[in-house]
């Protein structure tokens, strides 16, 4: 029985020094949660969206959103392509701020709307990688 | 608004890490995550620190790598290698750390070089980690300068009553639910963490894994709440020391709340990768963030004590002729997070084939009764057992937030895979999810 892990630190020196061995694979992209595609996924506050507000509808199926660049109220916005706000991610997803910061940008579509029995959203999330 | 001068005083380890599903990892850990984390920050610091000598070379080779500005080894092991190996990376549950030999580690304390390195620079904050070396009179060194100190305490070995070596007050004095010191000492009690620790510092800084942080001023009961980031973790190994280095030093930019609004992110990002570069890349990207905006982000925020109120039904096949390791696995991790989970057969007992029907009535009616009396279910998916299924179909119809562990990847059915929260095979993600949807809950009950 032999030794499983590489024998040395597995840490990736600031020098810049690349990494030979076997665990190269532990980090970087494999973990990477903002290379993340989220589907169906239901919006919060959107009864208070001011798309909502507005128009006092939703958006159809299809619509075309993205998620807004900066924050919102501080809340991560799902905007329309005119800008208005439909909705908020849950923030579980809070962590997709830092992924902005990092050049990543996130589109898609709403997959349902309904008004009953509160306003809900759901929507499809791609990202783009910088 | 200062900039901050940290120095970091503690051992330097060997984590080997064991994770399902990869190679061992194997890094330097203890105080090395803190210098890592500082070093995303792009900030510079000293660096004391006490290991055996086999490992000196290299402590100090990435400690200077990492951008420290001044070293020295202020103590040396002997006796015990200073590996810690640790099972589950993650803290799903109850971490298996094992830290081998400990209990013969010997530290033969180095006065002079303690006292070089203290005065080296103006340090601004000094942030210790107790535990396998002298404490007292290493605070009794630091009692001359003018720094703020803080102490992370979760691994503290000696009396507490050390402390007052310090001769004035620690800035802060920073722990862990998950350690012994706050669930033997203190009882698991964060009333008492305030009370019993306040003769020693300015504030206590309780950390509560998933369920966020509390800053308590001492002397008071009042706290600052800050939410936890949840996201997919990787590890957590080093985290809180992550969490401890970017609230040190943000708090001198920004003050307490948006600093631990930071660490929060810092921490959640850390645990998320062991590579370097994608660390300082993470954590960067962290501090691009506004800071009036980082606090009020929101998050998970659920109390060590309010989740004794949240009552958990764990559906499952819970029989004695089942394998039940993923379920136990699950109670396991609840418990450790403080949640009151159920399992109904425990409870109430498991029908035999030649028990009468009204037997099996009674048994069926007190599973329902528990099931109501419950805010949360979580199913366990070992085979398909009509049970569970219909204790699921149940609590859908109370609009009971679902969470189905699905460790085999029997869910098709699309009752099944859309109507509950999440359906997952991963224990680390249904763990997560409790904490959200219990958070939900807390809020609604408040």
């Amino acid at each position: 029985m032999g030794s499983t892990s590489s024998g040395k630190f597995n840490d990736y020196p600031p020098s810049g020094e690349k990494k030979g061995g076997s665990g190269g694979s532990q980090g970087g992209a494999a973990s990477d949660g903002c290379a993340q595609d989220l589907s169906n996924l239901q919006l919060d506050e959107v009864g208070r969206s001011a798309y909502f507000l507005a128009l006092s509808a939703l958006p159809n199926a299809g619509t075309a959103i993205s998620l807004r660049g900066t924050l919102l109220g501080p809340r991560l916005s799902i905007d329309t392509q005119g800008g208005e706000s439909i909705g908020f991610l849950p923030t579980e997803y809070n962590h997709l701020v830092v992924c902005m910061k990092k050049g990543f940008t996130y589109s898609g579509e709403v997959t349902s709307s309904s008004q009953k029995p509160i306003p809900s959203v759901r929507i499809n999330l791609r990202h783009s990688a910088p | 608004m200062t900039l901050s001068s940290p120095c970091l005083i503690g051992q330097v380890f060997i984590d080997f890490v064991e994770s399902s599903g990869s190679e061992p990892m194997m890094r330097l850990g203890g105080i090395m995550h803190a210098a890592r984390t500082l070093w995303a920050m792009g900030v510079t610091f000293g660096f004391a620190y006490t290991a055996p000598d086999y490992l000196s070379q290299d402590a100090e080779d990435f400690a200077a790598r990492y951008g420290a500005s001044h070293v020295r080894q202020i103590g040396t092991i002997s006796r015990c290698p200073n590996v810690v190996i640790v099972g589950d990376g993650r803290e799903t549950g109850s971490q298996r750390y094992e830290y081998l030999l400990r209990a013969q580690s010997q530290c033969n304390l180095h006065s002079e070089a303690l006292k070089e390195i203290i005065g080296a620079r103006d340090f601004t904050d000094f942030l210790i980690f107790p535990g396998g070396f002298p404490l007292y009179p290493v605070l009794d060194e630091l009692n001359s300068t003018r720094a703020d100190v803080f102490a992370d305490i979760n691994f503290i070995a000696a009396d507490l009553h050390d402390l007052s070596a310090l001769h004035r007050k620690f800035a802060s004095l920073i722990l862990s639910t998950s350690s012994e010191l706050f669930l033997a000492k203190l009882g698991g009690d964060p009333g008492r963490v305030s009370q019993e620790l306040a003769a020693y510092a300015d504030s206590i800084l309780l950390k509560e894994n998933r369920g966020g942080s509390r800053l308590f001023r001492s002397g008071t009961t009042a706290w600052l709440g800050i939410p936890a980031q949840i996201r997919p973790a990787l590890h957590s190994v080093g985290v809180g020391d992550c969490f401890n280095s970017v609230f040190v030093v943000q708090r001198r930019l920004h003050g307490d709340k948006p600093a631990l609004a930071y660490a929060s992110f810092a921490a959640a990002e850390y645990a998320s990768y062991f590579d370097d570069p994608a660390i300082k890349q993470s954590v960067a990207a962290v501090l691009q963030i506004d800071s009036q905006d980082i606090q009020h982000l929101g998050g998970v925020e659920l109390p060590w004590e309010a989740r004794r109120d949240i009552n958990i039904y764990l559906a499952a096949p819970d029989f004695d002729y089942v394998d039940t390791t993923p379920l136990d696995a699950l109670a396991d991790a609840l418990k450790y997070h403080n949640f009151s989970s159920w399992r109904p057969v425990r409870e109430h007992g498991q029908a035999q084939k030649d028990s009468s029907k009204a037997e099996k009535l009674q048994l069926a009616e007190a599973d329902l009764k528990l099931l109501g009396n419950c805010g949360l279910l979580v199913a366990v998916l070992l085979y398909d057992d009509p049970g569970t299924l219909i204790e699921i179909g149940v609590a859908l119809d109370k609009m009971m937030p679902v969470i189905v562990f699905d460790p085999f990847n029997r869910a098709t059915n699309l009752m099944l895979t859309e109507l509950p929260v999440l359906v997952s095979p991963d224990l680390d993600k249904v763990v997560a999810e409790v904490f959200v949807q219990a958070a939900k809950i807390n809020n609604e009950n408040q």
